[in-house]
């Protein structure tokens, strides 16, 4: 006698054979994800450099990108042997120079104009550090024939610091972080979705 | 032997080494259009990579543009997330080593905003891992002018024989700019913005608001570009009331009908700002409209201080 077993038509094995294909299909499309996955890099920050995107407010963003474009005027002056003072670059409409009123909502700076061997500096003394701390720009009088200018601009959160303290001041990076001045450092990132 | 040498000197006078034929700009923005071509002047040609009425928030790149790309010298990028297609173009083209002026290298960039989550942990929401920022640099005045610099530098490095007539051609269109922002902020003098709540739209416009010393509190958009379902204008009418936001601005290509809904129910008015990538090629577009732009928000300011100043003289009657 011939026994044959008949198994109950359904689909139950196929799904199961359906459904670890699935779940091949998505293990291999992790692994993949995964392994072409690229870490996050941050410019490490020194302790005393404060980043402009995340550790600045609005009106000190704002002060420090007015300061970044006021670099080529003034790099135009030294450039034609003129004297970029203060009155020289309210003159151009220059922000953060030039009095116009978001000086009250952006901290009021008193502007001076200081110049050592090595570079010219303009100081900002803030009338409220709490809306905005004291910013300092340092440009090199050594390169200012070069196309790229170099400059950085610094900021001070220490309410202490006052016109009449600053004629002591030495401008160089281990004095002025001694100051409490925090050198601004902006990163630039490209749209993360160009290749 | 006649031949030969008639061609090869025919060769060199168009070559970057011989008697220079102007340089070929590709742009991809209309503010980067007025902007190179006040630079250049007459020393270069500016080429629009994608034509007008196309907008480049959903722009499908297409052969012929990639044709035209082949014959660039530069191409000038926002390369912030405005204009991703061109390098795809780039890339597709006979010449994919052009070489880019990234404009923005030395701007300070802001972190992006753009959905209601953001901007409820104010302007400085950390975006994803830090690394995504507002693309929006070409709407603020001091970020154009740095765009300006930049590529006025780096052009000048392409071609040094112009370097010094790009780089005043700069410093005189960054002149005329920054008038527009002295004349605007001339007609606030006495006008404080410290009871100014302000949302917008569409998230571009923070770095022109910060030129008036005013922060964004919200974002209130849902989709860009794309018509809001019913229960997206609920929430964000919502937003604007919980936020107590008394400004509104919105952009100028936006559905009316929505833009009327919003003003009706939460009461605040709208202004519709430009954000100044649609229309023809010129290069005075960019200083007109930002000049409308200011002015718009020169008259948001004063009457929305108009407003604070006789609601407290209701309240202290």
């Amino acid at each position: 006698m011939i026994q044959v077993t008949v198994r109950p038509a359904g689909s139950k094995r196929e799904s199961r054979y359906v459904l670890v294909l699935a779940l091949i299909i998505v293990l291999i499309a992790a692994l993949v994800a995964w392994s072409r996955v690229t870490p996050i890099e941050h410019n490490k920050l020194k302790a005393w450099q404060i980043d402009a995107r995340h550790q600045l407010n609005a009106a000190e963003q704002g002060l420090n990108a007015d300061l970044n474009v006021a670099v080529e005027e003034i790099q135009f002056a030294l450039n034609q042997q003129q004297d970029p003072s203060l009155a020289y670059l309210e003159s151009l409409y220059l922000p953060p120079f030039i009095k116009d009123s978001t000086r009250i909502e952006r901290g009021a700076h008193e502007w001076q104009k200081y110049q050592t061997a090595d570079d010219l500096l303009y100081l900002g003394i803030s009338s409220d550090v709490a809306i905005a701390g004291h910013m300092l720009l340092r440009i090199s009088r050594q390169t200012t024939a070069s196309l790229d200018p170099q400059y950085d601009s610094w900021i001070n959160h220490k309410a202490n610091v006052t016109a009449a303290s600053v004629n002591t001041f030495a401008f160089d990076d281990a004095s002025l972080i001694a100051l409490g001045f925090k050198q601004i450092i902006s990163e630039y990132d490209k749209s993360v979705t160009r290749h | 032997m006649f031949k030969t040498l008639l061609v090869s000197l025919l060769l060199l006078s168009f070559s970057r080494y011989g008697i220079t034929a102007p340089l070929q700009i590709g742009v991809t923005l209309h503010p980067y259009y007025s902007y190179v071509t006040n630079i250049v002047g007459d020393k270069a040609t500016v080429v629009p990579m994608i034509p007008e009425g196309f907008n480049p928030h959903a722009y499908e790149v297409r052969s012929e543009e990639i044709k035209r790309v082949g014959a660039l010298d530069v191409v000038v990028l926002n390369g912030l997330g405005h204009d991703d297609f061109a390098e795809r173009m780039i890339a597709a083209s006979e010449n994919p080593h052009i070489p880019i002026i990234e404009a923005n290298e030395n701007v300070p960039l802001l972190p992006a905003s753009g959905n209601v989550a953001a901007s409820r942990m104010g302007a400085n929401a950390p975006s994803v891992g830090g690394k995504i920022v507002n693309a929006h640099t070409f709407l603020s005045i001091t970020g154009s002018i740095q765009q300006v610099q930049t590529i006025a530098r780096e052009l000048g490095k392409l071609d040094p024989d112009n370097a010094r007539y790009y780089r005043k051609n700069a410093r005189d269109y960054a002149r005329k700019l920054r008038k527009i922002r002295a004349e605007a902020l001339s007609k606030l003098a006495n006008h404080t913005r410290q009871n100014i709540q302000v949302a917008t739209i569409h998230g571009a416009y923070d770095y022109m608001l910060r030129e008036f010393g005013m922060e964004v509190t919200a974002v209130v958009e849902p989709a860009h570009g794309i018509e809001p379902s019913p229960s997206q204008l609920a929430k964000t009418i919502e937003d604007i009331r919980r936020l107590k936001v008394n400004v509104i601005f919105s952009e100028m290509n936006f559905p009316s009908p929505y833009v009327d809904t919003i003003q009706r129910e939460t009461g605040v008015r709208l202004y519709a700002l430009s954000h100044i990538i649609s229309g023809a090629y010129t290069p005075k577009k960019f200083e007109i409209e930002m000049a409308k732009n200011f002015n718009t928000v020169v008259q948001a300011i004063l009457e929305a201080d108009t407003r604070t100043k006789t609601e407290s003289t209701d309240h202290d009657q």
